[in-house]
């Protein structure tokens, strides 16, 4: 499957996700605000006609060069996570999908207020170094900057500062706290910063 | 590719929703295929951002080899990087 082919599929399944747009294996919430939540379609290695759809969020104020699924799910069908591009009804099983899977979930995600409340069960369930990152850089773009403090506290002591990758994380949490230590106009300046950066880097300028 | 795609229906025969097939990662994030210096694995146990244990699919004489093993271990989400990582073969 192309990055065309999954565009087709992705505008096919627009009439269940209004005001979203499909772009190559994409297909997003427009304008883009604080989060990027959608589908992303991805191909497989073991068949060519294989093919898996993530329903995603991304909060855009951890800065990324590039889209990641760790706040997402992949769609299945009948608990198979693989889609397979030649079966006949394949836009029939995708449209239930959405409706089924992913409505549900990108519903719980259209404020940021919401998006933080998502993450801090995420946070409960599953407290991995990216969950807590993105939580509290969300707490933070809310205003919630006590909460936020005391989640970079916890992101801080559970990083590992001998794995380069963590030790970056922990700087640039060392840095939002700074930030919020100086005030909410130093903060929000901080996240809107990594905000536009992120959409640059992804290539979604135009949809912000 | 064939050995694959057969390894792919049987995983999914399984009918295992705590299953994950071909899953990239990089520094312990979950990516799409083909993001430039992601590892990705045959099958995830658990779920894609914390698993479980990892299943590489190896044909032949072809084996699990120590370096490809750290490789993969130095890519898992932070917590995860000591799950077992087994060979399954078809």
């Amino acid at each position: 499957m192309r990055f065309k082919d999954f565009e087709a599929l992705g505008k096919g399944l627009l009439p269940y996700l209004p005001g979203f747009v499909a772009k190559g294996p994409l297909t997003f919430a427009c304008p883009i605000c604080v989060t990027l939540r959608g589908l992303c379609f991805e191909g497989s290695s073991f068949d060519a006609s294989s093919f898996y759809v993530w329903v995603f969020f991304m909060p855009l104020c951890v800065p990324s060069d590039r889209l990641y699924f760790n706040f997402g799910k992949r769609l299945r069908r009948d608990g198979i996570d693989g889609w397979s591009g030649d079966a006949p009804d394949i836009k029939v099983a995708l449209a239930k999908a959405v409706q089924e899977q992913a409505v549900p979930f990108l519903n719980l995600l259209d404020t940021p207020t919401k998006v933080a409340n998502v993450l801090r069960g995420d946070v409960a369930e599953s407290p991995t170094l990216h969950t807590r990152q993105a939580y509290a850089y969300v707490l933070a773009r809310i205003g919630d900057t006590a909460a936020a403090l005391e989640v970079l506290d916890q992101l801080q002591k559970s990083v590992d500062p001998s794995v380069p990758w963590q030790l970056k994380m922990k700087e640039r949490a060392d840095l939002l706290r700074e930030k919020i230590l100086e005030g909410p106009e130093a903060t929000s300046a901080q996240l809107a910063m990594w905000e536009t950066e992120t959409i640059k880097n992804l290539g979604l300028e135009k949809y912000g | 590719m064939r050995v694959h795609t057969a390894f792919e229906a049987e995983v999914n025969s399984l009918d295992d929703a705590n299953l994950a097939t071909e899953v990239s990662y990089v520094n312990g994030k979950v990516f799409a295929r083909g993001t430039p210096e992601s590892i990705r694995v045959d099958v995830v146990e658990g779920p894609v951002e914390n698993p479980n244990a990892i299943y590489d699919l190896k044909t032949g004489t072809a084996k699990l080899t120590p370096a490809r093993i750290r490789q993969i271990r130095a890519n898992l989400p932070a917590g995860a990087e000591d799950i077992p990582i087994e060979t399954v073969r078809p």
